[in-house]
């Protein structure tokens, strides 16, 4: 339990530290897309707002649990509990099969229209299985 | 795999939410426990076993090919 808090702790630290050099990343961020496609850029500092958000709420979330025993020994449970990490390996294997299918699917479909989109999605279902031949050699040596 | 979990709780006069809470699990994988949705790992059915004082062969009936 107490390494449990120690790692809340932590990660709340590392949450804060990101939502406060916030405004500079911003910045950063601003000089760096400079010269770039507004349509680039615009996804840039979208998901750099996404990511500040999600930050705030879960750094905001871990004070909360963090100031009350109760609410930190169920979130231990929750997080510790066996169920729910077979039903996390599960839903990933599965929707992991499923994204690539349809990936699969949607590649063979845009060669139709847009050969360069069948490419890229070709190029992803293959980054997919050489990371998932990798990840599973490093887990069969480990394990 | 079946269980008698549902069956030593009930004897006892254990709630659900006192179990999970005594096993550091959630009340929901103590009704998938007793409704046979879901086996134990070992770890647990090992505390399971220690909770009610019994060994997990009592606790656990393994069937078919889950024996040698």
């Amino acid at each position: 339990m107490e390494e449990f808090r120690r790692k809340l702790k932590t990660k709340r630290m590392i949450l804060t530290m990101f939502c406060m050099s916030g405004l500079c990343i911003y910045f950063a961020l601003n000089w760096l897309t400079d010269g770039v496609p507004d349509f680039a850029r615009g996804l840039i500092m979208g998901i750099f707002v996404g990511m500040e958000v999600a930050a705030v709420y879960y750094a905001v979330r871990l004070t909360v649990l963090l100031s009350s025993e109760e609410k930190l020994k169920e979130e231990y449970i929750k997080e510790n509990d066996e169920r729910n990490a077979a039903i996390q390996k599960e839903t990933a294997r599965t929707a992991s099969v499923i994204s690539l299918m349809l990936a699969a699917l949607a590649s063979v479909a845009a060669g139709f229209f847009q050969p360069v989109v069948s490419m890229t999605l070709a190029a992803d279902i293959l980054a997919g299985a050489i990371i998932t031949v990798v990840v599973q050699a490093y887990y069969n040596k480990k394990m | 795999m079946k269980n008698k979990i549902q069956e030593l709780r009930k004897s006892r006069r254990v709630t659900q939410q006192e179990l999970a809470d005594a096993l550091s699990v959630t009340r929901q994988t103590i009704i998938s426990l007793e409704n046979g949705k879901y086996n134990a790992s070992l770890t647990l059915a090992h505390k399971a076993a220690q909770f009610f004082g019994t060994t997990i062969e009592e606790l656990f009936i393994f069937e078919g090919d889950e024996n040698i």
